[in-house]
Formats: C-alpha cells, sequence, structure tokens
C-alpha cells in the first residue's frame, strides 16, 4: 500500500509505503539533486538491556551489547559491508542510540545496488567466536577513545545519575569488561528477536523513484514469522540517589552537565517535544535574558547548549558546557524558571522563537541526509513527517506557561562535573 | 553541469555566486585572508568574536540575537581559520529562501544589509576603538576556547605536531595564538587589525541560492568604496623540510595514545597525489584502515590527508601507547608498497570512484557547495567538480606511483602514557 503524503508550502512529497514483508518505507523524491541517502532503522539500542521474548523468556544482556551487534552486522561471511559500498563509490555508515540502531549510506551512483547491500546486511547475520573476540578489541579501542573525552565523560556521569539502573545510564558503547561478555549466542538472540522486518523502517531520500525502491525490498525482504520481543529495561528511582558527581581528568576547563528527568511511559507528545524545545530557548537560549546575564558576568561559554534527551524510554532536559560556574549557572536556570512560572512569557521573545524555529524546520528540508534521518525520527517519536511544520502554528504561550508549571522538577535533577586533576601533596 | 557566475569586485577581491533554486535557503560567505603573522595573529582573530555579537546598530547582543530570530532564525556565523599559512576570518549569514517568509518579506536582502553593517561598522567607543567591555568578553570567550582545545586531545595533539612540523612557518602558529597573547591584547591592536581586514586582505564573496547577484555586487562595491584599499596578497608557501626526521613524544595521562606523522610531498601532480592519498588513507577502503587498522589491529582509526598548498600529508591515528612504534612502522610500509606499485587496480578504481561519489555529493548542500568556490577561489584556478572528476579518472598507476615516490617522512608526534 503506497500513500502519497504532500506540503503544499514546500511544494514537496514524499510516499509512505507498508512493504508486504511488514518493512514500513518512506520515500522522499527529489528529482533536482544528485546525492541519494538511505537509512534502516531498528528500535532497539543500548537502553534496552533486558526483554522477554515472545515464548515468556527473559533475556538480560551485558552493557554494549547493541552497538556490538551494530559492528557486527554490517560484516557478512564473505565480505565487510564497508567494502561492498566502498567499491561502488558510497560512504556507508552505522550508529547506535540508546534506543535505536541505524545503518545507512550516502551515493550519488548505485544507487539501487547499494540500497539492495543495505538489506541484504540487515536482513542476515553472521556471528562466530574468531569474529566476536575480534571485534572486541576494536571496540575496546573506541572506548578508550571515548574516556578521554570530557565532554561525553560529563554527560554519561549526568546520565549515570539520573538513570542508575536502566541502560540509558551507560556508555552506549558498554565497558570493555562488559563486551568480554558478549558472545555470538547473545547476539543472535538479539537480532532473532528485533531486527525483523516488522520491527524495522527503512527512509530513502534523493533522485529516486518509490517504485524502484519498492523492486529492492520485494527483492531482499521477506516476511519473517517471529515476533518481536518486549524490551523491559531495569526500572530506574524517580529521584536520582546520588545528585552530583565529580570526575578529575586532565582538563584545562572544567566541563558540566546537568538535567532534569521526567517521570513518564512512552513517548513524549510531538507537541510537548516541540514545546520543550522552545521553553529552553526562552528561559536560557541565546536570546533570552539570563543567558545574556550569564555570558555578560563570564559565567557561561559559547560552547553551552541544551537538548531535549528524549526517546522510547526516557525524557530529560540536558544543559551542557565547559565553566567553573557550573553550580551558579544550574542554579540561576531554576530562578529564571521560577521568575517565568509567576511572571509569564514575554511575547516579543516568545515571537522571536517561534520565527526561529520556523526558519530552521524550512532549512531542514535542504539535505537528503536530513531528511531521511528525520523522516526516521518522525516514524520511531510516533509522528508524522511534515505534522512539526502544521502543529508550530497552534502553539501559544498559553501552551508554555501551562507546560512550564511541571517542567525541570528540581528534585529530578542531577549535576555532573569534570574538572582538572588536583596535584597530590 | 552545474553553474555558477564569477566576477572580480575589484582589485584582490572576487565574487562567485550560484544562483541555484532547488534549496530552502540562501547564504552568503564574505571571506578575508591575510598572512598568518604570530605577532597579530590574536588581535585578527579576536575581531570575529567582536563582529559577531555586537555592532553599532545593534550594541546589546540580546538585540542582535533577536534580530537574527526576526530573520527566520537566520544563521550568523564569524570565524578565524588558519588554512595553510593564511590567517582567514569568514563570516556567513544562512536563512530561509524569500517565498517562505510569512509576509513576503525580502529576507536575503535584509540578511546582506545586517551582515555587511556588521562588518563594517562594529560598535566602537568615542576614539573609534572597539569598546572596552566587548573585548573584555572576546579575550575571556578566547581564552576558554583555548582551555578547552588543551582539553580536547585531538586538537591539542594537532596543535603540539603543528608547532613542531611547521615550525618557523605561518602553518606553525597558533590560531588564535597563545592565553598570553590573548591576555595582551589591547582596543588598538584589534581595532588596527580591523582596518588592516578591510584594506589589505584578499577578499572572497560567494552567495548560494535564489539571489540578485549584480545587486549583491553593487552593494558590496559601495560598500567597500569607502575603504583605503592597500591590498597585499597573502600566499602560502611550501612546508621548508627538516635537515633530518623530527620525533617527539609528550606524556599524559590518556586511555589512549594520539600518533600524528607529517610527509613532505615533492610532486607536482596534484589530480594523482589527491588519488594516491584516497588508496594511501582517506577511506575506509584505504591501505591505512584495511591494513594497519584492521588486519593488524594497531589502532581505533588511521587516515591520512593531503595539504595542496603547503605539499605535505598529513596521518593522524588513536593506538594503544605499547603499539606506537610499531603503527608509525606499519604506515611507512604502507607508504612504501605505493612507492614499489604494490596494489591493485582495483584500489585505484576504487579511490577514484569514491572521490566521484564525493565531489558530486557535496553539491547537494549550501554549505558545502559554498565551500568548493570559496575553495577555489583561494586556489586562484577556478575548476568545477566535472573538472575535478575528469582528471582523477585521467591518472594513471604510474603517475600514483610517481608521486608516491616523492613523499617522505619529516616529523611524528605522539602524546600519551609513557610505555
Amino acid at each position: 500500500m503506497i500513500k502519497e503524503i504532500k506540503n503544499e508550502l514546500l511544494n514537496e512529497k514524499y510516499y509512505e509505503i507498508e512493504h508486504s514483508s511488514g518493512l514500513k518505507v518512506f520515500v522522499f523524491p527529489k528529482a533536482e539533486y544528485q546525492s541519494n541517502f538511505a537509512i534502516i532503522g531498528v528500535p532497539f539500542g543500548s537502553a534496552d538491556n533486558r526483554f522477554i521474548t515472545a515464548q515468556g523468556k527473559t533475556v538480560t544482556l551485558p552493557d554494549g551489547t547493541a552497538h556490538f551487534l551494530e559492528h557486527k552486522l554490517f560484516e557478512s561471511e564473505e565480505k565487510d559491508a564497508f567494502e561492498k559500498f566502498a567499491a561502488t563509490g558510497a560512504r556507508a555508515n552505522a550508529y547506535t542510540s540508546f534506543d535505536r540502531t541505524c545503518y545507512l549510506f550516502s551515493c550519488a551512483e548505485n544507487f539501487y545496488q547499494n540500497l539492495t547491500s543495505l538489506l541484504e546486511f540487515v536482513s542476515d547475520a553472521y556471528f562466530t567466536d574468531k569474529t566476536v573476540a575480534k571485534e572486541q578489541g576494536i571496540i575496546g579501542q573506541e572506548i578508550k577513545m571515548y574516556r578521554d573525552n570530557p565532554e561525553w565523560q560529563a554527560t554519561m556521569g549526568l546520565l549515570s545519575m539520573l538513570y542508575e539502573n536502566s541502560g540509558a545510564g551507560v556508555d552506549i558503547a558498554g565497558s570493555v569488561e562488559s563486551i568480554a561478555r558478549i558472545t555470538p549466542d547473545i547476539l543472535y538472540s538479539v537480532y532473532e528477536n528485533f531486527y525483523v522486518p516488522q520491527n524495522m523502517v527503512l527512509c530513502v531520500c534523493g533522485n529516486v523513484s518509490p517504485e524502484k525502491v519498492i523492486a529492492v525490498c520485494d527483492s531482499c525482504m521477506k516476511p519473517a514469522e517471529t515476533r518481536v520481543a518486549n524490551s523491559t529495561p531495569f526500572a530506574d528511582p524517580q529521584v536520582p540517589s546520588t545528585p552530583k558527581k565529580v570526575k578529575e581528568m586532565p582538563v584545562s576547563m572544567p566541563v558540566f552537565a546537568f538535567g532534569y528527568k521526567e517521570t513518564r511511559t512512552g513517548l513524549v507528545p510531538l507537541k510537548e517535544r516541540m514545546e520543550t524545545v522552545l521553553l529552553n530557548q526562552i528561559l536560557i537560549g541565546t536570546m533570552s535574558p539570563l543567558y545574556d546575564r550569564l555570558m555578560c558576568e563570564g559565567y557561561i561559554g559559547e560552547d553551552f547548549s541544551s537538548e531535549y534527551f528524549t526517546g522510547r524510554l526516557y525524557a530529560a532536559v540536558l544543559f551542557t558546557g565547559s565553566s567553573e560556574h557550573a553550580e551558579t549557572i544550574k542554579a540561576e536556570f531554576e530562578k529564571e524558571v521560577q521568575r517565568v512560572r509567576c511572571e509569564g512569557i514575554d511575547p516579543q521573545l516568545f515571537d522571536c522563537v517561534i520565527k526561529d524555529m520556523y526558519g530552521t524546520m524550512i532549512k531542514g528540508f535542504n539535505s537528503v541526509e536530513d531528511i531521511a534521518s528525520d523522516m526516521l525520527d518522525s516514524y520511531m517519536g510516533g509522528f508524522h513527517y511534515f505534522e512539526e511544520l502544521e502543529l508550530f502554528k497552534t502553539i501559544t504561550p498559553a501552551d508554555l506557561e501551562k507546560l512550564l508549571q511541571t517542567k525541570y522538577n528540581v528534585k529530578q535533577s542531577a549535576l555532573s562535573l569534570v574538572v582538572p586533576i588536583q596535584q597530590k601533596g | 553541469m552545474e553553474t555558477f557566475i564569477m566576477k572580480e569586485l575589484f582589485e584582490g577581491a572576487n565574487f562567485i555566486c550560484c544562483p541555484v533554486n532547488r534549496f530552502k535557503s540562501t547564504r552568503i560567505t564574505v571571506r578575508f585572508a591575510l598572512k598568518m603573522n604570530p605577532d597579530t595573529v590574536s588581535a585578527f582573530a579576536a575581531l570575529p568574536g567582536l563582529i559577531r555579537y555586537t555592532s553599532k546598530h545593534y550594541p546589546e547582543t540580546l538585540a542582535m540575537e533577536r534580530k537574527l530570530a526576526s530573520l527566520y532564525g537566520a544563521g550568523f556565523s564569524a570565524v578565524s581559520a588558519k588554512m595553510g599559512d593564511l590567517q582567514v576570518l569568514s563570516f556567513t549569514v544562512n536563512t530561509i529562501a524569500d517565498k517562505f517568509a510569512f509576509e513576503g518579506e525580502r529576507i536575503s536582502e535584509d540578511c546582506l544589509s545586517f551582515l555587511l553593517d556588521c562588518i563594517f561598522e562594529p560598535d566602537l567607543d568615542e576614539n573609534g576603538c572597539f569598546k572596552a567591555e566587548n573585548i573584555a568578553r572576546e579575550k575571556r570567550l578566547m581564552i576558554e576556547d583555548i582551555k578547552t582545545s588543551q582539553s580536547d586531545k585531538m586538537a591539542y595533539s594537532l596543535n603540539r605536531f603543528n608547532e613542531l612540523f611547521y615550525e618557523g612557518e605561518g602553518a606553525g602558529v597558533l590560531s588564535t595564538g597563545t592565553e598570553q597573547q590573548v591576555e595582551m591584547l589591547t582596543a588598538v591592536q584589534i581595532t588596527d587589525a580591523w582596518h588592516a581586514m578591510l584594506e589589505s586582505a584578499t577578499v572572497y564573496v560567494c552567495t548560494v541560492g535564489d539571489l540578485d547577484t549584480q545587486a549583491v555586487a553593487d552593494v558590496i562595491r559601495k560598500r567597500f568604496a569607502g575603504i583605503n584599499r592597500q591590498w597585499v596578497k597573502a600566499e602560502n608557501n611550501p612546508h621548508t623540510p627538516h635537515k633530518q626526521l623530527v620525533k617527539a613524544h609528550e606524556t599524559q595521562p590518556l586511555e589512549q595514545c594520539k600518533l600524528t606523522m607529517g610527509f613532505c610531498v615533492g610532486s607536482e601532480d596534484e589530480a594523482a597525489l589527491r588519488v594516491m592519498n584516497a588508496v594511501f588513507g582517506r577511506s575506509e577502503m584505504s591501505r591505512l584502515s584495511k591494513v594497519v587498522r584492521e588486519k593488524m589491529s594497531l589502532c581505533y582509526y588511521c587516515s591520512s590527508a593531503y595539504g595542496p598548498k603547503k605539499k605535505v600529508m598529513i596521518v593522524y591515528s588513536g593506538v594503544e601507547s605499547e603499539n606506537r612504534e610499531k603503527t608509525v612502522q606499519a604506515v611507512l610500509e604502507q607508504l612504501k608498497e605505493i612507492q614499489n606499485g604494490n596494489f591493485s587496480d582495483e584500489e585505484m578504481n576504487i579511490a577514484k570512484r569514491k572521490m566521484k561519489d564525493s565531489y558530486r555529493s557535496s553539491l547537494d548542500m549550501p554549505a558545502d557547495l559554498a565551500q568548493w568556490y570559496l575553495q577555489q577561489m583561494m586556489n586562484e584556478n577556478v575548476k568545477t567538480v566535472e573538472q575535478y572528476i575528469d582528471e582523477a579518472q585521467a591518472v594513471t598507476r604510474e603517475r600514483i606511483i610517481a608521486c608516491a615516490k616523492t613523499i617522505t617522512p619529516d616529523c611524528v608526534y605522539t602524546l600519551g602514557e609513557e610505555v
């Protein structure tokens, strides 16, 4: 079944396809472009650390399993995927986040040949003791590289406090010790329970036709009889038991991350996602009076940023940057939340952030990579791709003021610091 | 075929316009290139921040940020970068195309005026100097930036490598100078740098999107008409090889050792060098990735880059401390293999295909397209993507071997634990 979805403002359309294998497919043609991009995703990420199979068996996974599987899946008995894509000139990649794993490529030529390779690689798994052992060495190096990255260490310090038990508090790649416990059997159990067409989504953008994409899917994707397992990560306490962590590293400038966890089950609705981004802008974005004051007084630098960290299994507002005054920034932010809760939102500032958001959305339709990735994000986020463009017009200051009453709960917050190594003695 | 229009605005100033309408946005970049000088680097590096956050028309940063938001979230970037021996200051505004404005506003015209106002009419005091409070803030941000790049071990190791490899050359100067240099900056030095930028730098302008080319050229010429231009052409010089191989190790408590190797390149055959670099270390199919990283399992990443202006090749790698010497030998061994012609036609053809695909794909992003033509203007020999592709296709294995034979190791720098 093919459905055409149009947007008159953009003068663009995309196709939503229910493939006979169960695979969900989105195709966004860009006839005037030379580049093409395809991404296939599975809603299984590093936070999915335990699941119950359709037969009722509970499986608990070593940290880093989703990421390990991602590394190994782009490999068949004969060849590794990067080699096969590169031979045509394409650039392939894969990534694991907390709630999904994605495989992708971009190319200007040989698109359908590469799409065939992409679907073949994710449709077939090949793991042996030897290849798993080799990958443990490569991923061990990757883990070490991230351990030297102060920004990542500050963020992971924060997430480990907000999410004490679920996988969202553990490094996506796991640890050298945890990946040592991964075996071919563990990888097969995840692959067989989650990597089935009805649990996957393919998004394509470029100089492509939906009919040809479907033809490739017809030849590569067959319906699977397996029922998808139910991910049941370990539960976290509502209030973090540790509100502050400090780590020493060879840095010249302290790095911080603080955040406010939200208690919820399931996906955050699109409108709330957008409203939270707008609220972050109004409270401490570059156009806000607080940001201006903190910048003038020397408390924050240009690397200060906010993020609504949201997925299937988690939702939190995070702030990161480098500063010697992280605790002051957090306290001032919380005071600002109180002030705006009482005084309401400045209408002029509201107009600014709305126009800013609109411009950012429009610019997002320039790149084939952004379009395909955003289509995937929309699907996994439970909304339609063009919905944001429609919805932003309906958001009012009153909506934001209402949401603000329940956001940024100080009791559910934590602060993580990475500081220079103290000289002993 | 991609179309572009090139004009000389005035002596030392060129303009390329890419009038494509497939993008939802427009983009305007004004770039100034000057010779990198260790004595003035910090003063020039302070300009982008001072111009980015305040101007005569928007003396408050908050007002400037809100103006950008009213231009539909226009992005305004102002950066100082080192490109070989040059210090390059780039100012870019990008926003949505006029047709997406709520009420039919001419956003692109407003953006161009805004950008030129910021560059030509900064927020100066009664003595015609940048204001003390703005300078104090910029110094703080620059120092924080220097500290952050010391914490980022990849950036730090590259800076230290550059100092060693390019000793005495513009390319060896830290791109914002040292913390002490920034601390010592005066309002007069910075203001002099601003005048020098407008008066003596080579100017490059590039626009992408649905814009009136003639109108853009006219507006820019008009702004420069009030400037007493005394153009000083700034050029790159090839790297001067050291008398003997320079080797240095710096100890820091790191999980992973950073290895950087610098090579001198003697050949003038640029197309062959680009293909040779692709076979050697540019992609995941290259020798460094397939042999040194995967087959020998020596490192997490290992890649190479070719610098045509400085006539150099640089290899970057992240390795276990105990493997660093083995990795150096493995990299040299792979270079030797290519010099001896021990690579297949298939490796060469894959390299060419990847280059072709990557060049073509770069046409579909406004920032990449602008970057392509800005770089071409700086090369003084503007070529299209198709010309680059044709040149690469014509490269033979003999030419690859010949240019590889002119590549010699010159500097090895490692950062990490003591072994």
